[in-house]
Formats: C-alpha cells, sequence, structure tokens
C-alpha cells in the first residue's frame, strides 16, 4: 500500500515537471524579470541600474498615469456593471428558448469570433466623421448637429471606443447559459406552481444560484479591460490628448518610444497589482473561495 | 539634351519617412523574399529588412537591386531578404523588438527615426563601415561628399550608409482642380498659398490632404516647410533634438499647422497617411506633400483613376522650400553581424549605389544624384509629373531639414498622434501643446 502511495506521488511528479517547467520559462521567469527591473532604469541594451521606486514615484506623479488609471478604472467599471449584466440578461432571455433562440445565440456569438483588430477596423469606419455608418445616419434623420468625430474629440472619443466592445458579451452569455442548464429545473417549476413570475425566478432564484458564474464573468471581464490594448492602439492611440489612454497603452509607448523598459515594467506591475485586487474583491463579493 | 543633376548643396534622403513608406496596408505584416535557394552552395547569406511599399517605386527599385545582387555574387554572397508591410512607425517598432531581443537582420534602414538610430549607435550595436568606405575609393566617390562628411560621429566612425541620391519633398498639385476653381499656377508665396487654398474652397474644393496620425508627415511636412520664412525659423529646424519648443518661430509655425486644418477633409484629424493619399488620387482634395516616390501611385489603377498622372503637377513648397535631410534613409549594418556577413552586407550597400542602379533609383523614386549624369533618353521618357520634378531643383531656394530626423521619438510617435488632434479642435491651446512638446523633451533625456 506505502509502495502504492510512493510510486503514485512519483508519477504525479514526472506529470507535473513540464507543465512546472514551461510555467516556469514562460510566465514566472519573465514575471520575476518584469518586477525586478521595475526598480531599474533600464533601456533594454545596457545593464540594468538599480534607482529603487524612483520609476514608481515617476509614475504616481506623471499626470499622465493618473488619466490612464482613470480610464482604466472607468472601463473596468463599465466592464462589471454594463458588459457583464448585459451578458447575463441576454443569457437568462436565451434559456427560456423563445422561437429562434439558437439564431439569437448564433448570432450574439459572431462579434466575438472576429479579431479585435478587425473589429477595431471595423468602428474606424463606422465613426468616420464624413462617411462613417453613424454619421450618415444622423444626417439621414436630420440629426446633423449630434455628428462628431466620434474617436478624435476629447468629450467623445472614451465614449466612442467603450461602445466597441461593450456590447460583445457573448463569452459571458455563455458561461452564465452553461451554468443555467446545470440549475435543476424542478426549482423553476416549483416556483411556477406558487405563482412566481419569470422575473420574479431570475431575481429570486437563478440570480443566486449564478452568484460564483457571474463573479469569474465580472474577472473574466474587467481583467480584459485591465490588459485591452489593440482596440485603442487602432483607433486612437490614446488620444486625442490622453482621452483615451489606459495603461496597457501607456506601457507600449514607454517601450516603443523611448526605451524606458523599468518605467514601463513598474507600470506592468501595477496592472498586475490591479488585476490581483480585482480578483480578491470579486472572490469576497461573489463568495467565490466557498464550497457548496 | 543631357542634364546633368547638379545639386551638391542639397542633400538627399530617401524616402524612408513616412509619406514614402506608408502603405494601405494597416497590418505589420512580413513577406519572405521567396529566395529559396539563397545561402545554398556555401554562399555567405546575410538578411537585410526592407519595408514593402506597396503602391510607389520603392520596392520595385530595392527588389531590383536585390536580384541583382544576388545574381552578380551567385556562389559569393547573397541577401535574404524579409518585405515587411506596414508604415515607417511599424517598421521601426518592429526594429526595436528585434533589437531587444538581439536578433536584429544584418542589414537595414536606420535612417527612418533618429532616435533608434542614437541608441543603437549609443550602445555599440552598429558597425563602423568608415574603413570599408576608405578602402573603396570608387564607392566613396559615388557617395555625396556632404553626406560622407555630415556622418562622421564624434568617435571618428560611419555607422549610417544614405542612399546616393536624394529624394526631397515637396508638393503634388491636381491642376484640373485648380484650373476648375479658377487658378493657372502654383502659388510660390505663403500670401498665395492661403488665398488659393481659399479660392479652392469657395470652388467647393477641398484644398489639402492631411493627416495627424503616425508622425503627422502629410501637414507637419507643409507646417515646418513655413520655417524657411526667416533665418530663425531655419536655424531652428537645423537643431538636432531642441532643448525647447517654446520660441516665437516654433509658435509661428503651429499657428500655420492649426491653419491647415481649416482646408482639409474633416477625417485628416485623426487620418492616416494612406487616408490622405486616398482623398488626393481620387480627386477629393487638390494638394498633398510627398516626394516623387509617389509618382508610380498616380499612374498606378489600383490608387488612382486611369490618366491621372497627366493632370498632376509637383513643385516647391510656397517660398521655394523642399524638405529633405540626408540622413532620413540609411542602411547600417548590426554588429551581431559576423565578419563575412559585415562585408557581403557592405558589397549590397554599393550594389545600391552604382551608377545604374542610381539612375533606376530616379527613375522609379526621384532619387536624385549630383555625381550620376541622367542619360536624356531617360528625361525624355519621363512622365510628365517627374519632368516637372526634375525641373524643380533648378529652382530650389531653400532646404528644411526633415522634421523626423530632427525631432525625438516620444514627439513623433506619441506626442503628436495624440496631441495634434487636441490642438487643432481647440482642447487644448498654443501654451500647453508646447508645454507638452517640453515634457516631452524632458522624458525622452531621462
Amino acid at each position: 500500500m506505502r509502495k502504492n502511495s510512493t510510486s503514485t506521488k512519483i508519477w504525479i511528479i514526472l506529470f507535473l515537471i513540464p507543465t512546472a517547467a514551461v510555467f516556469c520559462l514562460l510566465f514566472a521567469v519573465p514575471l520575476f524579470t518584469t518586477v525586478v527591473s521595475s526598480f531599474t532604469k533600464w533601456n533594454g541594451m545596457e545593464p540594468m541600474k538599480f534607482v529603487g521606486l524612483d520609476n514608481y514615484i515617476k509614475i504616481f506623479q506623471s499626470k499622465d498615469f493618473l488619466t490612464a488609471l482613470k480610464n482604466t478604472l472607468i472601463w473596468a467599471a463599465a466592464a462589471a456593471f454594463i458588459h457583464v449584466p448585459f451578458g447575463v440578461i441576454v443569457s437568462l432571455v436565451l434559456f427560456r428558448k423563445r422561437k429562434g433562440w439558437k439564431f439569437v445565440r448564433s448570432s450574439f456569438m459572431i462579434p466575438n469570433m472576429i479579431s479585435k483588430t478587425a473589429l477595431a477596423l471595423m468602428f474606424t469606419f463606422i465613426f468616420k466623421p464624413d462617411v462613417g455608418i453613424l454619421n450618415s445616419f444622423l444626417r439621414g434623420i436630420g440629426l446633423e448637429k449630434w455628428t462628431h468625430n466620434w474617436l478624435q474629440e476629447e468629450a467623445t472619443a472614451l465614449f466612442s471606443i467603450t461602445n466597441i466592445w461593450l456590447w460583445y458579451a457573448a463569452l459571458i452569455t455563455l458561461i452564465t447559459f452553461s451554468e443555467l442548464t446545470m440549475i435543476s429545473s424542478g426549482l423553476a417549476e416549483s416556483a411556477k406552481i406558487d405563482g412566481a413570475t419569470d422575473l420574479q425566478i431570475d431575481l429570486l432564484i437563478y440570480l443566486p444560484l449564478l452568484k460564483r458564474i457571474i463573479g469569474t464573468g465580472v474577472v473574466i471581464a474587467v481583467v480584459g479591460v485591465f490588459k485591452e490594448f489593440e482596440t485603442i492602439f487602432i483607433t486612437t492611440n490614446g488620444g486625442p490628448g490622453n482621452a483615451t489612454m489606459n495603461l496597457a497603452m501607456m506601457m507600449y509607448n514607454r517601450i516603443m518610444n523611448s526605451s524606458q523598459y523599468g518605467y514601463a515594467n513598474a507600470l506592468g506591475v501595477l496592472l498586475l497589482l490591479l488585476s490581483i485586487g480585482v480578483l480578491v474583491i470579486c472572490n469576497k463579493l461573489f463568495a467565490m473561495d466557498k464550497e457548496d | 539634351m543631357s542634364m546633368i543633376v547638379t545639386l551638391s548643396a542639397c542633400g538627399s534622403g530617401a524616402p524612408a519617412a513616412e509619406g514614402g513608406t506608408e502603405t494601405t496596408q494597416e497590418n505589420g505584416g512580413t513577406e519572405d523574399s521567396g529566395n529559396s535557394d539563397v545561402g545554398e552552395g556555401g554562399e555567405i547569406t546575410f538578411t537585410y529588412l526592407e519595408l514593402g511599399d506597396q503602391g510607389t517605386g520603392l520596392e520595385d527599385f530595392y527588389r531590383e537591386v536585390v536580384d541583382d545582387f544576388n545574381n552578380n555574387n551567385k556562389g559569393t554572397y547573397a541577401v535574404d531578404v524579409e518585405w515587411m508591410q506596414g508604415s515607417s512607425p511599424d517598421y521601426n517598432n518592429k526594429l526595436r523588438m528585434l533589437n531587444a531581443a538581439d536578433q536584429l537582420p544584418t542589414i537595414f534602414d536606420a535612417g527612418g527615426e533618429i532616435s533608434l538610430y542614437n541608441t543603437l549607435k549609443n550602445n555599440g550595436r552598429l558597425v563602423d563601415v568608415k574603413p570599408y568606405i576608405d578602402a573603396d575609393p570608387e564607392w566613396k566617390a559615388r557617395l555625396e561628399d556632404d553626406c560622407t562628411e555630415q556622418f562622421i560621429e564624434d568617435d571618428g566612425a560611419i555607422y549610417m550608409v544614405p542612399e546616393a541620391a536624394m529624394c526631397p519633398v515637396g508638393i503634388f498639385w491636381n491642376k484640373d482642380l485648380f484650373a476648375k476653381a479658377g487658378i493657372e499656377s502654383f502659388p510660390e508665396t505663403w500670401d498665395e498659398f492661403w488665398e488659393a487654398c481659399d479660392t479652392l474652397q469657395a470652388a467647393g474644393i477641398t484644398p489639402l490632404a492631411l493627416q495627424t496620425a503616425g508622425s503627422a508627415w502629410t501637414s507637419m511636412i507643409i507646417a515646418t516647410s513655413y520655417m524657411s520664412s526667416s533665418q530663425e525659423g531655419i536655424d531652428f529646424m537645423n537643431l538636432s533634438f531642441p532643448e525647447t519648443y517654446d520660441t516665437p518661430e516654433f509658435r509661428e509655425m503651429m499657428e500655420v499647422y492649426v491653419k491647415l486644418f481649416q482646408y482639409c477633409n474633416p477625417d485628416a484629424i485623426g487620418g492616416d497617411y494612406s487616408l490622405a493619399q486616398n482623398h488626393f488620387t481620387n480627386e477629393e482634395a487638390a494638394m498633398m506633400i510627398n516626394g516623387a516616390w509617389m509618382m508610380e501611385t498616380l499612374r498606378d489603377t489600383n490608387y488612382s483613376p486611369e490618366g491621372f498622372e497627366q493632370h498632376v503637377g509637383f513643385t516647391t513648397l510656397p517660398g521655394k522650400t523642399v524638405v529633405y535631410s540626408w540622413n532620413q534613409v540609411g542602411r547600417v549594418i548590426s554588429a551581431s553581424a559576423t565578419e563575412e556577413e559585415i562585408e557581403a552586407a557592405v558589397e549590397y550597400m554599393k550594389t545600391l549605389s552604382t551608377q545604374e542602379h542610381v539612375i533606376r533609383y530616379f527613375e522609379l523614386t526621384g532619387g536624385y544624384s549630383s555625381k550620376v549624369e541622367l542619360p536624356e533618353e531617360t528625361y525624355n521618357n519621363l512622365m510628365p509629373t517627374m519632368k516637372e520634378y526634375a525641373d524643380m531643383f533648378k529652382d530650389i531656394d531653400h532646404v528644411i531639414p526633415n522634421y523626423q530626423t530632427q525631432w525625438n521619438s516620444i514627439i513623433l510617435n506619441e506626442v503628436f498622434t495624440t496631441d495634434l488632434p487636441a490642438l487643432v479642435q481647440g482642447s487644448i491651446d498654443m501654451d500647453q501643446f508646447i508645454q507638452i512638446m517640453d515634457d516631452a523633451v524632458k522624458q525622452y533625456e531621462e
């Protein structure tokens, strides 16, 4: 018996070695380098020079950082309070399996199958000031004065970029829908017999049972917008001014335009801490770490 | 008549500048040269990253040179080219990434962005090619004296070898649209230029094809050419990496910049180079600045209507000014190359400057050498716009350096892309913009 147990442990270790090696090589080592270099002045070519907390001090003194952080947090809030609830609502509607629900489900998925780059380019054309669909539509219905250079005016740029991803919540819908199918149909049927309306069933039965998967959805969505880069890079590059700048874009600029790897990596560390913070908060709020 | 190009005072700079290199392709994809046999049979093969510049004559020219080099050096040397699709900033970013991974190609163009060149040079990433130039008097004689002198660094080394011919930036103008507005010739002074813009606009024609994205090539060139209006302006433009932009000349130039946007399509704000080019080649704008490398686009029906090139003129910017710098294109060799690869790459550099290739360079891109006589037949066969370009060289009063070679990469790639739209639309005022420029100087110096 003891021999068997030792042998099993050896096999477990053997099977884990490749995964652990890949993890160390592709994740742990770069993460360690990122954290270490965030305390250095480093241009990627010369040896790193230790500067303590200088990069972090500079970051917190930078107006650009505060704007980028504000924008990042606005997107995080939009993801948590609009994107995820919208995805959950769609899944609840689809779960009723009314006529054509499969078509709606597939259609809702399509934008998620398009690459972010293509989607961003598509919206660049939609938001074009002269021939864009949005302005053409507004002109067509006599609302000429509502037209804008949507992606390049400070007042509209952030709002416009947000709308590029905000409503495409198919991933949230999918995971929620899959969770819904796991819930015993008996619960809803009993409630119906007791006279509960569909809305009451959703609010009082399904939503509490979906709490943890919604928490997972919030983590996925918020961490996703923390990392958002392609959409901004393609549409506005963070402008006009800093109107659409976020932390990921700021990191890119520091590396590409001034080779400030230490500074950029300090931003990366802050981004990582933000993501961990979201994970911890969601764990608590949605009781994701508790057993059934 | 045989035409001898004599413009020793004028520098070169071929088209690594944004206008010449940005294409309509949005991605930064790459294409292999297809030379699958290179490197075989004991040949010394070296790598070369070049911008696939679809729609202009640049790519055609470099492909010809590469083919000639590989054919003439079969069994000895072979160049393995990666044709990268994308814009000049994409190209520079790719070089940055390759450099970070210590995987720079043997030979590449480091002239597009001087900040990058300086970083590579200061960190010992480039080969000193001066001994090779000194060892080959014939090659040295083919290079413009001005440029070789300019390229000698403080340590006496030469790291960058420019093209053997120059490609100044002037202005393309649509003669038909000007005629429709009742204007017979291109304005020579700034007052006449603004008057022409007003007249075109009054006739329902958009005067200028502009952009703010990238490094704002099509708009910033016009504005910086305005600096030739005063000696102080010229002096400012000759400063490499100015310490401050808070000068009367720069302010005045930026006022001109803002004014330009009264005369363009609304999507110029935030628009990129390809958008500006499309407006011009689709006759939606009457003027666009660029170098002669855009000539091929004018007769390429993928970009322009049939016969478009017949009614497009090319001339100097107001004040008989053109814009260029020798170092806007310059090939360098990576220090990580082996001695054999370095020698092979030097041979490739020499091939670029042979008389035959300099003439082809002129035909395809407008590259002009003071050391090579342009055959009469070549001149006679040029399309009308190219003839105007060639004739323009007799009538240049001012040469303003290309701002891309004078200002730092944060300004070019970050401030311009994000803050020029804000300035033009009035979200920030001139004082704020200049403060942002000066902050970018400080940040770059850090």
